[in-house]
């Protein structure tokens, strides 16, 4: 019974390596192997780090809505953008999540 | 600080921005009126310096709003409410207010995508 | 009377003002070449008296007309014996009213009455936008 695979994406990355799209596949390919080792990281220690990552980009975001409210903030697109990223991440981990509830209740009821 | 659980920080922050950003446009609206009415002095108002101190200390629901009087120089009626200045400020100042707006839907979005997909 | 929406007033009040200025100007060109016999008082230029208009916030409420001023109703007294209403005298009263100052105060008028147009419009955008949060 094969894992329902999680569509691959393309990077959005807010300036640190790896990118989101890196993360969903490795954490896919470890996924179907049973167990880490291969894929290089584990899939908890994966989500570990997209949680870092959601939460700097909502730092990010937070930080020129500051600059937005005071009037201080420089060039609006870079607001937007951040805003934009903060929600998509948010929303990409939300899904991760699901995911792996969703494949973790299919494991259980593989047991014999 | 929050009343309820929801807001943080940067949500009070860009509430205050809003509330500042209405009384400017009625300062702003209010001097238009008085374009030519004798002695009268544009009206300013000011809520970014108490904002950004707020923010500082750590709690921006204590930011104020501030208003004065322009200093400009006044025309022989005694009035110096400058018409281009106070439209092209009028427009800004609606962009901004967008802006705010904007950053208010979008931190509530971000908590709606948390709590639609527990 | 919109309390909630208070800065449509304040745009609401200064259209307002310019308006009954606007209409003062124009009565004042309309009766400029009224002459009138030196028994009778000249007509009188018509001033709008306004006052910006306070509410408790310090921010402004906008303007308002408080009263009129009549100009001086000897107006001017020209030599003009030929005129149907001239005196023994051969005198004839005309307004007291300049064109040249009316057609400035015309296009002060016309111009104050639409910026506070956009100012209605500005307000009301502003409005609409925070009509939209949470949406």
């Amino acid at each position: 019974m094969a894992l329902p695979p999680i569509m691959p994406i393309s990077p959005i990355s807010i300036g640190s390596a790896g990118g989101v799209g890196n993360a969903v596949q490795s954490g896919n390919a470890t996924a179907s192997a049973g167990t880490s080792a291969t894929g290089g990281q584990s899939f908890a220690s994966t989500l570990a780090d997209q949680l870092d990552k959601v939460s700097a980009a909502q730092a990010n975001a937070d930080q020129l809505a500051l600059q937005a409210a005071t009037g201080d903030l420089q060039s609006i697109q870079d607001y937007t953008i951040a805003s934009t990223e903060a929600q998509l991440m948010t929303q990409l981990t939300v899904a991760i999540r699901n995911k792996a509830v969703e494949a973790f209740n299919e494991i259980m009821r593989m047991q014999v | 600080m929050s009343i309820t659980g929801i807001s943080d920080a940067v949500t009070a922050a860009l509430h205050q921005a809003i509330n500042g950003l209405d009384a400017r446009q009625q300062a702003i609206s209010s001097n238009i009126a008085n374009l030519e009415t004798p002695n009268y002095l544009a009206k300013e108002v000011d809520f970014e310096s108490s904002l950004r101190a707020a923010l500082e200390d750590g709690d921006p629901s204590k930011a104020t709003v501030s208003v004065s009087q322009s200093l400009a120089a006044t025309r022989l009626n005694g009035n110096n409410v400058n018409i281009d200045f106070e439209l092209l400020a009028s427009s800004e100042n609606v962009m901004r207010q967008k802006l705010a707006v904007q950053a208010l839907n979008a931190k509530y979005q971000l908590l709606r995508t948390a709590i639609g997909n527990t | 009377m919109s309390a909630i929406f208070g800065i449509l007033d304040v745009a609401k009040s200064g259209m307002g003002v310019y308006k009954t200025w606007l209409n003062a100007v124009a009565d004042n060109i309309a009766n400029i070449d009224d002459v009138t016999d030196t028994s009778t008082p000249a007509f009188q230029e018509r001033f709008v008296q306004v006052q910006a208009v306070e509410d408790g916030t310090g921010f402004g409420h906008g303007a308002a007309v408080v009263g009129a001023e009549f100009g001086d109703p000897n107006g001017r007294v020209t030599y003009d014996p030929n005129h149907p209403l001239a005196d023994a005298n051969g005198l004839v009263r005309r307004p007291d009213v300049d064109l040249t100052d009316q057609m400035v105060y015309l296009q002060l008028a016309q111009r104050g009455y639409q910026a506070n147009v956009q100012a209605f419009e500005r307000a009301r955008d502003a409005y609409e936008s925070i009509l939209t949060i949470g949406k």
